[in-house]
């Protein structure tokens, strides 16, 4: 067990010498490990928060300003970015997988132009699985729009 | 007299080499000496260092971020780089099979995807009252509007779109998506404010 030596205790006078007690410290450290194993969260959470695009035409009373219409539409074939009024295709790649990593470099480059933009609207189809629209707002915010909004493809 | 009484009188069994056998350095090598006492104390500073060492990890990782959302093997949820911290919401549940919201059912998913209807009427009436408890309960604060949706990776937009349509209507603007960290970042600071 541990011990501290404390000279001085010479000359037929009582022993100085200390036993730390260790086993409660053991013990409590034991128990404070299984508290915290059994109470770990080993999955980090996280969200993305995006709102729902409005339908119908706006109700305000002031008329909006004019801003870039970016709209991004996630279809079971490709990715279809409209800026301002030009239509960009962005197909799968051969794999079968949506390529993100163009989508990116085409919305980063929509940034460079318009760096104070924070706005997109995502439309996607109905048969498009939740993992592919976050995977889309997930790269949408990389990209550097941060304000997503969601709606429903038309057509 | 004197010579007799040195003797020992109880002789202890055991080799008894001779005088000059045990001073011999080849011979005489642990011959004599005692042996050493097998009484010896654990060494537990390491293992007490290891066990602070792990306790301090624990804490680190210790959130209480789970305990926000109801963990299933029925939803698998979607990973995402680019996520803010989760924060206590209702949370509607959406598993390939059924829609749930706080544990509750609401709907099977085989009778909404029938439907035309844009929004699920069982799932709008629900959040609507919990949004009218929460104004009468806290009277003092402001109805922020926020929900949590924790969807399975391989529910289609058709249904989801009818969620979000239903929390809309119900009141709940901020809608967010669940989703596990992935590669271990940060929280996003784009998203935040």
């Amino acid at each position: 067990m541990a011990s501290v030596s404390v000279p001085g205790g010479g000359g037929g006078k009582r022993k100085v010498d200390v036993n730390i007690e260790l086993v409660p410290f053991i013990d409590m450290l034991a128990m404070m490990i299984t508290f915290l194993m059994m109470t770990a969260v080993w999955t980090q959470l996280g969200k993305i928060q995006v709102s729902q695009a409005a339908m119908g035409g706006s109700e305000s009373s002031t008329p909006p300003r004019p801003t870039l219409q970016l709209n991004l539409t996630v279809t079971e074939r490709s990715y279809l970015l409209l800026v301002g009024s030009e239509m960009k295709e962005i197909p799968k790649t051969p794999d079968g997988s949506f390529d993100t990593a163009k989508l990116v470099e085409e919305l980063k480059a929509v940034k460079k132009d318009y760096p104070d933009h924070r706005s997109i609207t995502i439309a996607a189809e109905d048969g498009i699985l939740y993992q592919h629209l976050v995977l889309t707002v997930d790269k949408c915010i990389e990209a550097g729009f941060p304000d997503v909004s969601v709606t429903a493809a038309l057509g | 007299m004197a010579r007799h009484f040195s003797r020992p009188i109880i002789v202890v069994p055991g080799k008894r080499p001779g005088k000059r056998l045990m001073r011999s350095r080849v011979f005489g090598r642990g011959i004599g000496k005692r042996k050493k006492d097998i009484n010896s104390d654990l060494n537990l500073v390491p293992m007490i260092d290891i066990f602070v060492l792990l306790v301090i990890f624990l804490i680190q990782q210790f959130s209480a971020d789970g305990d926000l959302l109801f963990m299933t093997d029925r939803i698998k949820m979607p990973e995402a780089a680019n996520y803010d911290q989760l924060m206590r919401a209702p949370v509607i549940q959406i598993s390939p099979d059924d829609i749930a919201l706080e544990g509750q059912m609401i709907a099977r998913i085989s009778d909404i995807e029938g439907q035309e209807l844009w929004n699920i009427p069982k799932l709008e009436e629900v959040l609507r009252d919990q949004k009218k408890a929460f104004e009468t309960l806290n009277t003092s604060e402001e109805f922020k509007g926020d929900i949590n949706i924790q969807a399975d990776v391989n529910v289609p937009f058709k249904v989801l779109k009818k969620v979000m349509y239903s929390a809309n209507q119900a009141g709940y603007f901020n809608i967010n998506f669940a989703v596990i960290a992935a590669g271990g970042g940060a929280p996003s600071e784009e998203t935040e404010g």
